[in-house]
């Protein structure tokens, strides 16, 4: 009997939802509590679900930001990640994970993507301002972005010390750009800072608390 | 038996009622206004290019400052006649020039930055209102800037206080 009520309530909200309206995507940061941070570094993937992992939205290491049309995406990378895509192969041994590592140690690395939402061309092609032609857009990019791209530890900040910008001459509809920064000094939170004078959107910022960083999966190795 | 169904068939009607009413008032599309100078001011985005801006600003009236006392400097050692000749008045005039050529070029400099700050700011002022407006089920949110566009709106509806608090949240990047 309570069931059928049940059931009656369930399938009368379903039927009264309202429909016809489009919610658009708008991004949100999840919450972690403690446990939940905890929970993370006990987990052991294999690399295809590292990479998986990641690139989920819900773990907390890709942000967007959008604003006036232009898409802004963050990602962190942990070691385990950029050794996946480095090796590409399903089986790493322990010993290619240890040499690799070692290799990464001493940076913080992330990636960087700009993307125009209304336009499938190439990224640099959207001129909403006339401040900067085609050309200089490119040299920007290329070149002198990496002044404007900071991480706020605290009271300091850390520059850009690593920067490369991909450029795909239109082949993807976004840029994008390999951000390292030197080993992270302690401190409960770090916000990316990027000063964005290609499109003068202003300052975009992504922070993230430190646990969300360093609580991480560890990678399956063979 | 008759009694039954009827008992059954006023039960089942008014648990669709009361659920049709529920579900109705839960998912109203709303509406809400908002301060726009109140909002605007309390973004911290706008408080700090504010500063930035200042800074700018203060650098660059140093300059004139320090343009403007030399040209003082010289004039009253002219107006002595210490250095009544003609290579200093070129001098002077040379300096007179320089300074108000930056002071123009200062000016107009400053509008441009400031006209260029506003509109970051309200790029993305104008984002995460939208944003807040998805995210809450809000049809509408009207801006009211004291011009008339919104001659009343009953203060419950005033979203002023949580789209501030969303928008900062937002912007520093949480």
């Amino acid at each position: 009997m309570k069931n059928w009520f049940l059931y009656t309530i369930i399938l009368m909200m379903i039927g009264c939802h309202p429909s016809g309206k489009e919610v658009e995507f708008v991004f949100e940061v999840p919450e972690f509590s403690k446990e939940k941070l905890d929970a993370r570094t006990k987990l052991v993937l294999s690399p295809s679900l590292y990479l998986d992992w990641v690139n989920d939205r819900g773990n907390g290491l890709c942000r967007s930001k959008e604003v006036s049309q232009v898409l802004y995406n963050l990602k962190f990378k942990p070691f385990e990640y950029i050794i996946c895509q480095e090796l590409g192969k399903e089986n790493i041994t322990s010993k290619e994970f240890k040499e690799n590592y070692s290799e990464l140690t001493g940076m913080t690395y992330f990636n960087f993507q700009i993307q125009v939402t209304d336009q499938s061309n190439e990224f640099l092609k959207y001129a909403p301002t006339n401040r900067m032609s085609y050309q200089e857009r490119v040299m920007y990019c290329s070149f002198q972005m990496q002044n404007d791209i900071k991480l706020v530890v605290g009271l300091d900040s850390l520059p850009c010390s690593m920067y490369h910008f991909e450029r795909t001459y239109g082949i993807t509809p976004y840029g994008n750009f390999i951000i390292g920064f030197q080993e992270l000094p302690i401190a409960p939170e770090y916000t990316f800072v990027f000063s964005d004078n290609l499109f003068a959107n202003g300052i975009i910022k992504f922070s993230f608390k430190r646990e969300l960083l360093t609580n991480v999966p560890k990678l399956k190795t063979t | 038996m008759k009694k039954q169904i009827l008992y059954w068939s006023i039960g089942v009607l008014s648990v669709f009622t009361f659920t049709f009413l529920i579900v109705q008032y839960v998912s109203k599309p709303r509406t809400g206004f908002i301060l726009i100078n109140d909002l605007f001011s309390r973004f911290e985005y706008k408080k700090e290019v504010e500063r930035k801006f200042l800074a700018t600003k203060n650098e660059r009236q140093q300059i004139l400052d320090s343009l403007a006392v030399q040209l003082r400097l010289l004039s009253f050692e002219i107006e002595k006649g210490k250095f009544k000749d003609e290579k200093n008045v070129a001098i002077y005039n040379y300096k007179r020039e320089e300074f108000y050529q930056k002071k123009k070029a200062f000016e107009e400099d400053n509008v441009n930055l400031s006209n260029q700050y506003d509109a970051e700011v309200i790029a993305q002022m104008n984002q995460y209102v939208s944003e807040y407006g998805r995210l809450n089920n809000y049809e509408f949110i009207f801006g009211n800037d004291g011009n008339g566009s919104l001659m009343y709106a009953y203060d419950a509806n005033n979203i002023t206080d949580e789209v501030s608090v969303y928008m900062n949240k937002k912007y520093s990047g949480k």
